[in-house]
């Protein structure tokens, strides 16, 4: 029993040994935490490598939890937040109201390079505080909805190629429809197009949907959101010419398009990663457009926490990776579109990837309005979806069930 | 004389205490503590960080309005009925199964049974998603087989609970199955050989003797597996993600998404409350009713 516990001692001396080396003298140790997966991981590695051939001195650590949100809420709970974070645009608006954030103004003012306008509109106003116009998070990179297509289904199938289309002036709904129409072949089991029910939100402004008109003011009982829920949701429901629930549910649309069992896939820019390997020809192309066109922007920026200890080294990790030599490095790495136009107009991202020869441009014409956000985010995205999946299921009518969404939504705005 | 009897009663109080303290340390630090503070938060409007307001009892008048949360109390109780209606008589005849001396490779066959309950849970649901697909999964062919028709397991609000069911079945009746065969083991010989020689049969020696002496065991599985079953998150939240339809949102799953997603600790706060009185009452109920069917010999 005596040695047991004097070898249990003497483990716990070492092992405490071991977690004080940490801290090593004269190098400057800040956390930075991420979400993704571990190939996202693997280059943030490379992007960090690149930060310390500059300042070797700071030293990065990476944390990558299960759990993103929960983690940086018992982290910034417990008061021992990570330095630097990834925030969503969404969710910024929450955690600057909780003042949990640190103003990064002072440092972009006393930064004669920082140059504010070499970002693409709008994606710097997400992180704005909406009075002061202070600055409180540096756009990573950010991505918009394209079509992917299969090139070779194209050519075989002889039609002109969405691009083309699309320079033709025939890619509205109808011509995409049509399109769709005949690429689906029932008998061999494919379709024309595969989209994820879930990422309906790419529709209703491109049927004139003016649907979020303010933080506070979301409405989706209008004729025009219900156009653009059905027209998606007609795709499998009435047209016939993608996969249905159970098939979306049974095989992800991602994996049909990879599996050539779909012509097309709509989709946001980090797909590229996945499709990057494939053994047939691929390109992107605009999404189509009704009314208007438009895509749906996902934006990731870098914050730093206010109860940061080293804000200042923490800063000059963020001020790199949102250089315009961290963004080439964004840019190369093909998985989002860099935020600095300079980097984006370049041929460091025009020219990404370029064994797969797709047209990069497509993600850079400006057809998307304004990031949208609104308040209690989660939970009306809840609400609309829960009310939407009869909707895809058939038994509803869109106009049906975005009456009762909207009760919810305004329910859940009144209530606080 | 005394005053050194008081010392040595002392001394071992002090060391009792001693001995006693890191258990206690956690326990109060780990469970007292945030099970309090839980209670004391449910009176408050709070989002997780930063200022909290007094809002006295609203946050529990809100939630018996909120029909998806009575929704979910609903599914909780329905998910833990089928646990314990089908899984516990399962865990049961699989452990007098197990316990036949006829029966080769027991061992062999009670390890495979125990295997899934030392399974990650993420990696079962992800097995169960793809037992449960419609067209492709294993449970529809299996089904086809007897001729009956394919059921869209996770797509349908009808099957969705029942799938679930199914799958937590599979993942811990080996759990209950292991209680069980502990108390058959119990049981002493004697008492069926003494029945043999009255002339009992198989089925009056397990009716009067097997039941009745297996019952304080049947009570710790019935106990245990309501509180557990009343908790069921992981499932919903990687299998179903609380559909088709709210269909599998289940208490816990609701109060996750409130306290972590929805930023509404102080109301998630109230709930878990809620669930803590519903259990609380459950097992107390099930206390008082013992006296007539458990048998302490």
């Amino acid at each position: 029993m005596r040695r047991v516990f004097s070898i249990s001692v003497l483990l716990m001396v070492m092992l405490g040994i071991l977690l004080c080396s940490g801290t090593i003298i004269g190098k400057t140790k800040i956390t930075f935490m991420m979400w993704g997966g571990a190939v996202e991981e693997k280059e943030v590695r490379n992007y960090i490598a690149a930060f310390n051939k500059l300042y070797p001195d700071i030293e990065v650590e990476i944390i990558r939890p299960a759990d993103y949100w929960p983690k940086l809420m018992s982290m910034m709970a417990a008061g021992t937040p990570p330095d630097v974070f990834y925030m969503g645009f969404p969710e910024f608006v929450e955690y600057h109201a909780k003042g949990l954030l640190l103003d990064l103004q002072p440092y972009i003012d006393k930064d004669p390079t920082f140059n504010e306008d070499d970002f693409f509109p709008g994606l710097l106003d997400a992180f704005k505080d909406p009075k002061t116009g202070h600055i409180y998070g540096i756009p990573k990179d950010w991505s918009t909805y394209v079509v992917y297509y299969n090139k070779e289904m194209f050519e075989k199938a002889g039609l002109p190629t969405p691009n083309e289309l699309f320079g033709y002036g025939k890619w509205s709904w109808k011509d995409f429809l049509e399109v769709a129409k005949k690429l689906t072949d029932h008998e061999k089991g494919i379709y024309g197009v595969a989209v994820d029910a879930g990422r309906w939100k790419i529709m209703p402004p491109q049927a004139g949907a003016d649907w979020v008109q303010g933080v506070d003011k979301v409405i989706v009982d209008t004729p025009e959101f219900a156009e653009a829920i059905q027209f998606y949701a007609d795709l499998w429901l009435k047209y016939r010419v993608a996969p249905d629930m159970t098939e979306q549910a049974e095989e992800s649309p991602a994996d049909r398009f990879a599996h050539q069992k779909a012509a097309m896939y709509i989709c946001g820019r980090w797909m590229t990663m996945k499709f990057k390997k494939l053994d047939f020809e691929w390109d992107i192309a605009p999404l189509p457009y009704y009314k208007h066109m438009y895509t749906w922007v996902d934006l990731v920026a870098y914050c730093i926490a206010k109860d940061s200890k080293h804000p200042d080294e923490a800063w000059k990790l963020v001020r790199f990776l949102t250089g315009v030599e961290g963004q080439k490095l964004v840019a190369q790495a093909g998985h989002a579109i860099p935020a600095r136009m300079s980097v984006a107009y370049s041929p460091a991202f025009l020219n990404a990837l370029p064994e797969l020869g797709i047209h990069n441009a497509v993600h850079l014409i400006p057809y998307y309005k304004r990031i949208t956000v609104f308040k209690h985010w989660g939970e009306i995205w809840t609400a609309i979806n829960r009310a939407l999946e009869p909707v895809w299921m058939g038994e509803k009518t869109a106009a049906e069930a975005l009456k009762e969404a909207q009760k919810e939504i305004n329910k859940i705005m009144m209530e606080k | 004389m005394r005053k050194l009897k008081l010392n040595y009663k002392y001394q071992q109080w002090l060391w009792g205490y001693i001995f006693i303290f890191p258990v206690m340390f956690g326990f109060f630090f780990f469970m007292i503590y945030p099970m309090s503070y839980g209670i004391i938060l449910s009176f408050y409007k709070w989002s997780g960080i930063g200022e909290k307001q007094w809002v006295g009892l609203a946050n529990y008048a809100k939630m018996l309005k909120d029909t998806h949360f009575l929704k979910a109390v609903w599914n909780t109780i329905y998910y833990t009925l089928g646990i314990l209606l089908i899984g516990v008589p399962l865990a049961l005849l699989w452990a007098l199964l197990l316990n036949q001396k006829f029966l080769k490779g027991r061992v062999i066959f009670r390890t495979i049974y125990y295997l899934p309950v030392i399974s990650m849970m993420a990696a079962v649901s992800m097995l169960w998603k793809w037992l449960l697909s419609p067209n492709h999964g294993l449970v529809n062919l299996i089904l086809g087989f007897f001729g009956l028709p394919k059921v869209n397991w996770l797509l349908d609000p009808r099957w969705a609970m029942p799938g679930l069911i199914l799958m937590s079945i599979w993942k811990g009746t080996g759990f209950n199955m292991v209680i069980f065969l502990a108390g058959l083991q119990g049981i002493p010989k004697v008492y069926y050989e003494a029945a043999k020689i009255d002339g009992a049969n198989r089925w009056q020696r397990f009716r009067y003797i097997t039941l009745p002496l297996l019952s304080p065991t049947t009570f710790f599985v019935i106990i245990t597996t309501m509180i557990h079953s009343f908790q069921i998150f992981q499932q919903a939240y990687i299998v179903t993600e609380g559909g088709p339809r709210e269909a599998t949102t289940t208490i816990v799953y609701y109060i996750y998404k409130n306290a972590f997603e929805w930023f509404n600790m102080g109301y998630a706060c109230a709930q878990a409350v809620f669930l803590l009185v519903i259990l609380l009452l459950a097992t107390l109920i099930q206390m008082k009713f013992q006296r007539r069917w458990v048998f302490y010999g």
